[in-house]
């Protein structure tokens, strides 16, 4: 590969990464979100050429995530509890109101109200309209929110 | 209690293992320089395991049913071949049926022990790292240049989900030909159960016993011994009953039949042939040569939901 090719996907996975990284973790969960997201990169390195060429990059990598966490044994906790020390903030209820959204909610709750992305970036990423994302992600923060007992005006 | 938005964020980030393009870049290097990456936490080994179970406990259990199916043959039982043309393979069915069952058993129990001595193994990697997740791809040097793999990093292989679809392809056909098989396997194969009338039915006859033969025959039923060189008798049961098996029984008479069975006929009556048989009879005033090869045909009869014998034709053939 070429010094300008490197330079050229490490840009790429410097903006794409995060999104994709975030998006197929809240997918898939933790352990198999990583899995794919590292597949899906080095897919993305040995065909370079073609990746480039997309109109929608993020978004045909994303399917190519989706395709590679279909091969892992899907684990039975999606959203393990971590240790306290990192997440001292995290109520216990949040992995099991996650598990309990839609694939496309998760993504659409994490990417915008956990990661402040836009709906046009999560909307191309899925392949579905801002609408669909927007409802989504609606959907899913009322019921995570239902099931933490919260409401909107609560704060930090 | 924190925003919802804030534990999203706080979980994900402590949660999500990130990649950078140098990851990337090494990882590509490793697949390159003849380095394979160790399958990191989740693997195809439970699907590899479960297949392995699978077809060790069926191909164990099946060849077990073969070996007890040949058995009686291997040690010459003289039943054996009177079976061979009506096995109805009941007995195989059940235990390959039974091999399915446990090899399902055996799969799935090796698929829960797999999958909870990774995430042990899992658990206890964590607990060491102190960090909740791993991060750091390990790999093994494989220093036999000429054994290097060519595997592009980060694919694994679908030949266990192949090989797992493939078994239970194979399963279903393996139950499906059995059930075929449990029907007779020729057009004059006797079915089961008028084989195992015409057992009960020479039992009885060489117990001499005439009530038996009574509850196996219909009313007009007529016994004709066709003898060499010699006028069709006919007898009815009450000759055999009172005149003809009082003789037999003093002259120790006995017959055995070792050859298969045929049965040509619908489902109300049936004309079934006994090859093979050896009638021996050591004081017989008939047959001064002792023993003496015979063939049957009868004709039976449904009555009712049973199968009745209506003739018998006795022929010593010599």
């Amino acid at each position: 590969m070429e010094p300008d090719e490197r330079q050229a996907f490490t840009r790429f996975v410097k903006e794409t990464e995060p999104r994709l990284s975030y998006a197929l973790a809240a997918a898939y969960g933790l352990e198999v979100g990583a899995e794919a997201t590292a597949d899906a990169l080095a897919w993305a390195w040995e065909h370079w050429e073609t990746l480039e060429g997309k109109r929608n990059p993020a978004g045909y990598l994303y399917r190519v995530g989706q395709s590679k966490a279909r091969r892992y044994w899907r684990p039975t906790v999606l959203f393990p509890s971590l240790p306290a020390a990192e997440t001292p903030s995290v109520e216990p209820g949040l992995t099991n109101a996650l598990a309990s959204l839609s694939k496309n909610q998760r993504v659409a709750v994490v990417l915008i109200h956990g990661m402040e992305h836009s709906e046009r970036e999560v909307a191309d990423l899925l392949g579905i309209s801002r609408w669909s994302v927007r409802t989504h992600a609606e959907r899913g923060m009322r019921r995570i929110r239902h099931t933490l007992g919260v409401s909107a005006d609560v704060t930090s | 209690m924190s925003l919802p938005e804030t534990q999203l964020r706080e979980y994900f980030d402590a949660g999500v293992e990130r990649i950078s393009a140098e990851d990337v870049f090494a990882r590509t290097r490793v697949g390159e320089g003849g380095l394979q990456p160790l399958h990191s936490k989740r693997s195809f080994k439970p699907a590899w395991a479960a297949a392995g179970a699978f077809a060790a406990t069926l191909v164990g259990l099946g060849g077990l049913a073969s070996v007890l199916k040949l058995a009686p043959r291997l040690a010459g039982e003289a039943d054996a071949g009177a079976a061979e043309a009506v096995d109805a393979g009941g007995s195989t069915i059940a235990v390959w049926l039974i091999a399915a069952v446990v090899a399902a058993v055996a799969a799935g129990l090796t698929v829960w022990l797999v999958h909870r001595s990774s995430k042990r193994a899992e658990n206890e990697q964590e607990i060491d790292s102190d960090q909740g997740k791993v991060t750091i791809m390990e790999t093994i040097d494989r220093a036999d240049t000429e054994t290097q793999t060519t595997e592009k990093t980060g694919q694994r292989s679908r030949w266990p989900i192949v090989v797992i679809v493939v078994m239970a392809i194979a399963l279903v056909g393996l139950i499906a030909w059995m059930t075929l098989a449990t029907r007779p396997n020729s057009p004059t194969a006797a079915p089961p159960e008028v084989q195992q009338l015409m057992e009960d039915y020479y039992t009885a006859w060489n117990e001499y016993d005439a009530d038996a033969i009574e509850g196996m025959v219909t009313g007009s039923y007529r016994f004709h011994e066709i003898v060499t060189g010699a006028d069709a008798v006919v007898y009815d049961l009450e000759y055999l009953r009172s005149n003809f098996l009082p003789t037999l029984e003093g002259w120790e008479w006995h017959n055995d039949y070792d050859g298969p069975y045929y049965a040509v006929g619908s489902d109300f009556s049936m004309l079934v042939t006994m090859e093979g048989g050896l009638m021996t009879s050591p004081v017989a005033v008939a047959y001064p040569d002792g023993d003496a090869d015979v063939v049957s045909v009868f004709r039976i009869v449904k009555v009712g939901d049973e199968w009745k014998i209506a003739e018998h034709v006795f022929a010593p053939q010599n």
